[in-house]
């Protein structure tokens, strides 16, 4: 489903127990002078959610402030969900995927293969398979949309 | 074999193997006209105490079925996972079945859906090596007569361990041109087989992906044949014909690659595709005219290594996705295509150049007008006039007009936009746009290259540049029409120059005496495994793969390469040394080597590695023997696969094949995502990791070892990481086990800033902890995992399942004991192990 409302997209996370898989674009993709993987760290802190780091991303993550940061593989992390949950990355099997730091195909396959798993990709192109994504946007609109979401995780 | 299954009497044949007599009924399911291959096989090949050792079965000129006992056993341990699930199949007249809610009309399922389609991938993927190798095979009938000897280039390679690729599907010991006929007819029937399971296939989810796993089995069975054909025939470099002290230099690096060694002025033809033959011919005739000096002749792809492997003056321009890019730098005069691992439309972008084109492959025309029965002199006549390309289906004849035609031909310069034409095209690109991003399949920053380069003019380019394949996914979506892939031939174009460097061309088979040397290193030395790195060259950082098989190398493994990955590595420059990739390490078959094996028809040569290693060490036959080749692999080869930009069809079924032999894959960068099934296993689910004690018919439980068989993983850095535990395995011995841990925890430590969560599973004892951080990691063991430390020592390791044992009870409990011999499957274990456990079940 298509997000074009941050802000209701907030109120839903903080429902969920979520976990934050952080992909290769993370520390590639500056948005206004502020890194995707800023914003991904953003969005744990705000929710409490634990951090599966992808690619290399788990020492920039662990040095935002997010020492539960845990390297992971992402296909891993898909592939467990087929299982009665056993990773230490969360204490409990997540209820939903937030994908940062993927291009359109890698997260579609991620969100595709997650089983029993809602997905929320946050990147600029609209990702089909995913429960919810946020639409094609430029990268100007893209930085609107993480911060109007952000500000509405509250502190 | 049970009694109701035996063949008739009359049927049976026997032969002795040592003191022991045979029945080969008893051991193979119909041995109706191949009685006498079984019998030369069994007498010459086989080794007697095996034979009254194990339940032993063959399975000559296997079906996927045949081999379907082997295949269980290891999609058990690496369930397949898919994504993108197709939810709808509209593959018959009966259709379209939706099947997220249920079975179609003809009984698929969901799952078995998905592994349908990944054998139709798998299968499209051997189809063109297949139509190559055919191509190849026929000509050297043609030229050299069914009765030519084939041969592995020299007297280091010895029927045991003679190709072994073919042979375990056939049972075939191949000495002449005709036996390689009799194989690749079995493996063309068993495509047809696969490919009609791929349409029309009603089995489970299981059956098809172990077709799928055939199908790779296929693959190297084509490419182990052209690669005999071309070392028979044609004299391919090969290792197995030097003598042992040169080989840490065979063959040297006297071969350059990349744009920038093509010497200006003269003139050029390049080659490209599967096909060599083209080039040898005009290579014979180039040498007899002595015109080696007037022109230069380049490959890209398959056919640029294969020339290396008989002329090194061949440059090498690049990877076979890269070719339109190439061709439309407008490097050659003429342009000989063959087919290849992927369509490409280079017709189309050699005429904006005006490079002249000739096409060999039977696949298709493009449009061009089919000169083959024209004499030589009147399509280059027509050419030289203008015509801009011709199809030859004849190679020979297509050799003799490219070099004819290159050295007539009068072309216009090539032009790519100026730094102030890039300026102006830039500044049309819109502020809130971004599309290219978007589309780009490598994800590479199109966007902001090109709003840079409006004030800086191309050299921000040449950051994108060499992740671009020139697929034109950008230019499709920008909605200002700029012609951006031009301006990434402007980048290319600035760097020319620099586009340089020397690399070693292949050397072909890994000689049998080479890979005895290595045992040392490998078993009882800290060689932390054999570290295979190949890929089409179409990763989005051109430069990773080097990195890759560097920090490999570098870390004392063996690195192993073949195709256009090892092109790619060749770029690889070490600043602190001064010196390229092949410069800085040997080519003998050892720790810290970077070995070229050559084309793509040489990644066999990786496979026969591990194949020969099962008889090397346990004296186990391959021929027709699959299942218990793979089983000694699965348990004791430290090896593994990187393979890094993965566009092609033909790598997806390869991957398969690698896997079928237990060897795991890594499939990256993020672009292998888009792959649609992968083999992943569960580290966590320990009812998955056992083997049976083959000694005292025990089931053990061991470690995760391989974790996964096909994975795909997103940068370098996880590639390396994860190479350094896939290589463990559960029979190492203590010195296989440091170097694992050390490699693994450095790697995680370095690039991830934390200890993995599951190295501690692959140690048992304190003796297998690397010096270097044993305090660390003891300390580590006791906080984290709660086992008891005393001094510098385990006192009780913690099993998996809770409890604290000493570590003579914990060896005992889990993994092996050093050197024990285990097995996956039951028929495996030695006829006394069954005594001894009661004639366990699995």
């Amino acid at each position: 489903m298509s997000l074009k409302e941050p802000a209701a997209l907030a109120e839903y996370l903080k429902k969920k127990k979520v976990l934050v898989l952080t992909g290769f674009l993370c520390e590639e993709v500056e948005l206004q002078g502020k890194k995707l993987g800023d914003y991904a760290a953003d969005i744990a802190r705000r929710l409490g959610a634990p951090v599966a780091a992808g690619a290399t991303t788990a020492v920039a993550m662990r040095q935002r402030g997010l020492p539960g940061t845990k390297k992971m593989f992402a296909a891993e992390v898909v592939n467990y969900l087929r299982y009665p949950w056993q990773d230490s990355v969360a204490p409990a099997k997540p209820e939903l995927l937030v994908l940062m730091g993927y291009d359109r195909q890698s997260c579609g396959s991620l969100a595709s293969a997650a089983r029993d798993t809602e997905t929320v990709s946050l990147g600029n192109a609209y990702v089909p398979e995913a429960t919810f994504s946020f639409p094609d946007c430029s990268w100007h609109r893209w930085h609107l949309l993480l911060e109007e979401l952000v500000q509405a995780l509250g502190k | 074999m049970p009694e109701d299954k035996k063949r008739p009497p009359d049927r049976k044949r026997v032969v002795s193997v040592g003191h022991s007599q045979v029945d080969l009924s008893q051991i193979v399911r119909d041995i109706r006209g191949i009685e006498d291959m079984l019998a030369e096989l069994l007498e010459k090949d086989w080794n007697e105490n095996r034979w009254g050792q194990f339940d032993m079965r063959l399975t000559p000129f296997a079906d996927a079925a045949d081999i379907a006992e082997w295949d269980t056993a290891l999609l058990y341990r690496h369930p397949a996972l898919y994504t993108h699930p197709q939810g709808t199949c509209t593959a018959c007249p009966l259709g379209p079945c939706g099947l997220e809610k249920g079975k179609g009309r003809c009984g698929l399922d969901l799952e078995a859906f998905q592994a349908k389609l990944s054998l139709g991938v798998a299968c499209r993927g051997c189809h063109s090596q297949m139509v190559a190798s055919r191509e190849l095979l026929n000509y050297a009938l043609k030229v050299f007569g069914r009765g030519a000897p084939v041969h592995g280039g020299g007297p280091l390679l010895y029927m045991g361990d003679f190709a072994p690729s073919l042979g375990i599907l056939t049972g075939i010991y191949a000495q002449k041109l005709e036996d390689l006929d009799r194989a690749l007819s079995y493996a063309e029937g068993q495509l047809q087989k696969l490919g009609a399971a791929s349409i029309a296939g009603t089995g489970t989810a299981q059956d098809f992906e172990g077709m799928t796993l055939h199908a790779g089995s296929l693959l190297f069975l084509a490419m182990e044949l052209a690669e005999l054909v071309k070392v028979s025939c044609f004299g391919f470099t090969s290792a197995a014909g030097q003598r042992m002290e040169d080989l840490i230099d065979y063959p040297p690096v006297t071969a350059w690659g990349g744009l920038g060694s093509v010497e200006a002025g003269k003139p050029v033809m390049a080659f490209t595709g599967d096909d060599f033959l083209p080039a040898y011919v005009a290579m014979k005739e180039l040498q007899q005219k002595g015109l080696t000096e007037r022109v230069e002749v380049c490959g890209v792809g398959a056919a640029g290594h294969d020339i290396l492997r008989f002329y090194d003056r061949c440059r090498l321009l690049g990877p076979m996705p890269m070719a339109t890019k190439l061709v439309r730098s407008g490097i050659a005069d003429v342009v000989v295509v063959s087919s290849a691992c992927l369509s490409l439309d280079i017709p189309s972008h050699a005429a904006k150049v005006g490079t002249k084109v000739i096409l060999t492959t039977p696949l298709g025309s493009s449009g061009l007008r089919d000169r083959t029965d024209d004499p030589v002199a009147d399509i280059v006549r027509d050419l030289v006039a203008g015509e801009g390309g011709v199809v030859v289906r004849d190679a020979e004849k297509a050799g003799l007009v490219a070099l004819e035609v290159c050295q007539k031909v009068r072309r216009p310069p090539t032009r790519v936009p100026s730094d102030s034409q890039v300026k102006q095209e830039a500044a049309r690109c819109r502020e809130d746009c971004d599309q290219c991003f978007t589309a780009c399949p490598n994800s590479l920053l199109i966007n902001q290259a090109v709003k840079k380069s409006v004030k800086e003019g191309v050299a921000p380019l040449t950051a994108v540049e060499g992740g671009c394949y020139f697929c034109g996914k950008c230019e499709e979506v920008c909605p200002e029409h700029i012609p951006l892939r031009d301006l990434i031939l402007a980048a290319q174009a600035s760097g020319t120059e620099k586009d340089k460097y020397p690399m070693r061309p292949g050397r072909g088979p890994i000689p049998d005496c080479e890979q005895r040397a290595l045992t040392f290193a490998l078993i009882y030395g800290n060689c932390p495994g054999l570290v295979m790195v190949q890929g089409c060259g179409d990763a989005r950082i051109r430069e990773d793969i080097g990195w890759i098989a560097h920090e490999m190398a570098a870390r004392n493994c063996i690195v192993m390469t073949a195709g256009c990955g090892a092109g790619e590595i060749a770029r690889y420059y070490d600043a602190d040394q001064g010196k390229f990739a092949y410069q800085k390490f040997g080519a003998e078959y050892q720790s810290r080597m970077l070995i070229n094996c050559g084309s793509c028809t040489a990644h066999v040569q990786l496979m026969d590695l591990s194949f020969r290693a099962a008889r090397l060490a346990a004296g186990i036959s391959h021929y027709a023997n699959y299942a218990e080749t793979g089983d000694y692999n699965y348990q004791r080869i430290k090896q593994v696969l990187i393979m890094w930009g993965v566009l092609s069809e033909r790598q997806y079924a390869m991957a398969a094949g690698y896997a079928r032999n237990w060897l795991p894959v890594i499939v990256g960068p993020a672009t292998a995502f888009q792959w649609k099934r992968y083999l992943l296993g569960n580290k966590h689910d320990r009812s998955r990791w056992w083997l049976w004690d083959g000694i005292d018919g025990r089931k053990r439980e061991i470690e995760p070892a391989p974790k996964h068989l096909i994975i795909p993983v997103e940068t370098k850095e996880e590639a390396v990481a994860m190479a350094a535990i896939m290589v463990a395995r559960a029979t190492e011995l203590r010195d296989m086990r440091q170097a694992d841990i050390e490699t693994y925890t450095d790697i995680y430590l370095r690039h991830f800033g934390e200890l993995p969560d599951d190295w501690h599973r692959y140690i048992r004892t304190d003796a297998e902890l690397p010096l270097r951080e044993k305090a660390r990691l003891l300390e580590e063991l006791r906080d984290k995992h709660g086992w008891e430390i005393g001094r510098m020592r385990v006192s009780k390791p913690r099993h998996p399942d809770g409890r604290l044992m000493t570590v003579a009870e914990y060896v005992h409990n889990y993994s092996l004991e050093q050197g024990r011999y285990a097995t996956c499957l039951h028929r495996l274990i030695t006829r006394s192990g069954k005594q001894a456990a009661g004639e366990a079940k699995p």
